[in-house]
């Protein structure tokens, strides 16, 4: 059964090292989840986005959350590249499969 | 679906990329290989959506979201509104995300911020470009999230980030 919670509560199911879907990018993606994951400090997650990402994983990649991403795309569209991704990317912080 | 099979990667370094990708003979074509492809299965889906009702149905924005829930382990969704009627009975304006499929829903409004959710509200441009410019570098960006983020509860990132936005 489905229960409605706070987002303090929802945030306990988060650990280190799961794989996440994510759906949205730059639009319509639940960055208040987001926001929970960085203040609780979570780490080595791998996302997969659908079906292409956005600030919800340049935020993750930003603060550290992040070791993979499964992706064909991770851009701010026509605001341009992600800027936290871009950065990790080149120092080599951060590896990218893309199963799509 | 456990996988799927696919010709056209095969040769690529995608093959490479992936360890658990395995390439067999089509037993429909001697002589042929096929690659096997298998299902992603998340721990969490995290997906933002217009409205739930008290069930746990979900009126979501996007078709790929009942996919994702459905391929998913457990199922995270906040949402705009929760509303006191039954979804399953009428999902105008969205694609309806059965509540069996759902397992938690927090009630967010401004949830996508700074992206945009509409028909409720558009990408707030200035928050963009103040997250960009702060993520030139890492101090930079570590400082926007100390700033926005961290140690801040959402219902206090939501009165810092809509005190100067459209209403909703």
């Amino acid at each position: 059964m489905t229960r409605i919670v706070s987002i303090e509560e929802a945030g306990n199911r988060f650990k280190d090292g799961m794989l996440i879907a994510t759906t949205g990018g730059n639009e319509r993606s639940s960055m208040a989840l987001t926001r929970e994951i960085v203040r609780r400090g979570i780490k080595d997650l791998t996302l997969v986005f659908t079906p292409a990402g956005g600030i919800q994983g340049d935020m993750l990649i930003g603060a550290g959350a992040v070791k993979a991403i499964d992706t064909g795309s991770l851009t701010f569209g026509e605001r341009g590249f992600a800027p936290n991704y871009r950065r990790v990317a080149k120092e080599g912080g951060i590896a990218a499969l893309d199963s799509t | 679906m456990p996988f799927i099979p696919s010709r056209g990667v095969i040769g690529t370094d995608l093959v490479n990329l992936h360890p658990n990708w395995k390439i067999i003979e089509d037993p429909y074509n001697e002589g042929h290989d096929i690659l096997l492809v298998p299902a992603i299965r998340p721990d969490i889906a995290m997906i933002h959506a217009f409205k739930a009702d008290q069930n746990g149905n979900v009126l979501a924005p996007g078709y790929e979201d009942r996919m994702v829930a459905q391929a998913s382990d457990k199922v995270l969704v906040t949402v705009e509104e929760i509303v006191d009627y039954d979804l399953s009975e009428d999902a105008r304006g969205g694609h309806l995300i059965p509540w069996p499929f759902v397992s938690l829903v927090i009630h967010t409004p401004r949830g996508s911020h700074p992206g945009g959710m509409k028909p409720y509200y558009e990408a707030d441009n200035d928050h963009f470009g103040r997250y960009m410019e702060s993520s030139k570098t890492a101090d930079g960006f570590n400082a926007y999230l100390n700033e926005f983020v961290r140690g801040h509860t959402e219902d206090e990132y939501r009165e810092m980030v809509t005190r100067v936005a459209v209403p909703a």
